[in-house]
């Protein structure tokens, strides 16, 4: 089965999604899990994995509760408050939700740029490893440093490093992204997802070969067995098309083996979050 | 998010309280989901004390807050309510034993909980000292002894009222507010006394209901207008400089170490998630000097509330 590894729902309102500004009017409505499911179909996806926009645990709820009416999700990435010395009684209580198969905080939206670093942050993270749930990084480029010092005190947790770590793809800077990456990489514990590239680049001017060689980069960097499709569905919208972008990654892989594709398009997830699916081949 | 032990109590309590006045101003379905949203993200980002009363909003901001309660789980917040006080005027207090007895099972309903952590009589300056001593209290070590409330508290603003009281009952809780902020540090003569008898002290209103915000006072503030106009001259003295005259009175009365918690109340989820951040920034000292310099001429200025031979 093809796996999309990342992708999020919203009953839109101005306050909750207040960084959906003007120019992405696109996608200022409701995404619900009827909407993916004539997405993925279309693309010949089988299971998708659903991820927090808001920071709440009534987020963790909502998407625990869509997981559980929809089999096509195969697992939600949630939000817990992980500064708070009581997260691990937060954890317990969701840690029979089979289908929460990680946590991830709006680590890019902190003012704070050093905020991964917070020792109450770290000790929170350090409370996942027994429930098993993996991490979500969400950052920019040039919070990478930190990421790798951050990552260094983790050895054993399993991280999954969201859309390539945004690149400035649109300014077509490629250092020190490319540098700090590579660097990342060589830790065997992160995972990296090759999603949220388009709205990087300029949203109604890209093109494959503006985002080619950030691909070849982290599939070079992280190799397949770590590497995992994700659409951003529907942040997505505002630069491409669902079927659009899997086609896109598609043209990627075509450099890789059918073996090395299916990790790409699926093993890969289904082996970073432990998902109960079995891959079809 | 930091606490503090909260007296004798043997409870830790969050250094920002939530004050749930402002959810009695919602009056819309709109504002109603903004008001619950604003409790969860309240603690969601750890805040653990969340306290209301019957009368904000005539039992509306207890109604809204009852919803907003119903997904969270019990043990993730201490709540904290009221009696007596039912309406604006003198004729609205009522702190007979019948009354306050009633009082907490309508709360109960409205919050949909099985039991309040504190409860409080309001505003006691509105009352007779003699009734609430012989009366109001022993009715609500009642309710305490039934299982409905595990601690007793008062409130009220005249400070002079805490020793009258509880040199003659004991309670578990005080909550005073008005009276440590930037422009009044009274409650400051009364800690000692409060930490030999082993009571909570909760402190609201740090911004001492919005007098000391950015965008200055509503037009009900009952501060005496000496006080408003120093109040507004920090406020555009602090913005000159690109500060926050709102931030710093926040950050001023979370950084005293014997006052466990400061209880501020907002129906907006980002003004909350606003106030936890300005805490965990450091307090800019040479500003604070200057705001209280300018804040020395009605240092410790207040104003009368409630019956005259209690102020």
């Amino acid at each position: 089965m093809r796996i999309d590894a990342h992708h999020h729902f919203w009953r839109y309102n101005p306050e909750e999604y207040d960084w959906i500004d003007e120019s992405m009017s696109v996608i200022r409505r409701d995404f619900l899990p009827e909407h993916l499911k004539t997405e993925i179909e279309s693309a010949g996806i089988g299971g998708v994995i659903s991820v927090q926009a808001r920071q709440s645990l009534t987020e963790t709820a909502a998407l625990i509760d869509f997981a559980r009416q929809y089999d096509f999700i195969k697992a939600a990435v949630g939000w817990v408050p992980l500064t708070l010395p009581d997260v691990a009684n937060d954890l317990e209580r969701l840690a029979n939700e089979p289908k929460l198969r990680g946590v991830r905080h709006v680590l890019q939206g902190e003012p704070d740029e050093l905020y991964i670093l917070r020792d109450d942050f770290n000790a929170g993270v350090r409370a996942l490893k027994q429930f098993n749930l993996v991490y979500d990084i969400l950052i920019f480029e040039r919070h990478l440093p930190q990421t790798i010092t951050f990552v260094d005190g983790h050895p054993s947790q399993v991280f999954v490093l969201d859309h390539i770590a945004k690149p400035r793809i649109k300014e077509a800077a490629f250092e020190p992204w490319n540098r700090n990456i590579r660097e990342l990489a060589k830790r065997g514990n992160v995972f990296c997802k090759v999603s949220g590239m388009v709205t990087e680049a300029e949203w109604s001017n890209w093109s494959r070969e503006h985002l080619k060689r950030y691909f070849d980069t982290v599939l070079e960097a992280f190799g397949p067995k770590r590497l995992m499709f994700g659409s951003d569905w529907p942040v997505c919208l505002v630069a491409c098309g669902y079927k659009h972008w899997v086609k896109t990654v598609e043209y990627f892989a075509e450099q890789l083996s059918a073996d090395e594709q299916q990790q790409l398009f699926g093993e890969t997830a289904i082996k970073a979050y432990n998902l109960k699916t079995k891959s079809v081949r | 998010m930091k606490y503090r032990r909260l007296g004798n109590t043997g409870l830790e309590v969050s250094t920002l309280g939530f004050g749930g006045s402002s959810l009695g101003s919602v009056f819309h379905e709109i504002d109603e989901n903004e008001g619950i949203r604003t409790v969860h993200v309240a603690i969601d980002h750890g805040i653990n004390l969340i306290d209301t009363a019957p009368f904000y909003g005539l039992t509306k901001a207890e109604t809204v807050l009852g919803k907003a309660l119903r997904e969270i789980p019990r043990e993730k917040y201490l709540l904290a309510t009221k009696v007596a006080r039912y309406g604006y005027k003198e004729k609205d207090f009522d702190f007979s034993a019948e009354r306050v007895t009633r009082s907490v099972d309508e709360s109960l309903a409205r919050l949909g909980i099985d039991y309040i952590d504190f409860i409080q009589v309001h505003d006691m300056e509105f009352g007779s000292i003699e009734q609430i001593l012989n009366e109001t209290i022993p009715a609500l070590r009642k309710v305490q002894a039934q299982g409905k409330a595990r601690f007793v508290g008062i409130t009220c603003l005249p400070t002079k009222l805490y020793r009258q009281v509880m040199d003659r009952i004991d309670v578990d809780q005080v909550q005073s507010y008005c009276h440590y902020c930037l422009n009044d540090t009274s409650l400051t003569d009364l800690l000692p006394y409060f930490k030999e008898k082993g009571v909570a002290v909760f402190n609201s209103a740090p911004l001492a209901m919005r007098l000391l915000s950015d965008e200055g006072p509503p037009d009900w503030h009952p501060a005496p207008a000496e006080l408003k106009q120093k109040s507004a001259e920090a406020a555009a003295f602090c913005r000159e400089r690109g500060a926050s005259l709102g931030k710093l009175a926040l950050q001023f009365s979370v950084a005293n170490p014997d006052i466990p918690t400061n209880i501020v109340g907002s129906a907006n989820p980002k003004r909350i998630l606003q106030n936890i951040r300005e805490i965990e920034e450091p307090l800019d000292q040479e500003l604070l000097t200057s705001v209280m310099e300018i804040l020395k001429p009605v240092h410790n200025l207040t104003w009368p509330s409630g019956r005259a031979e209690n102020n």
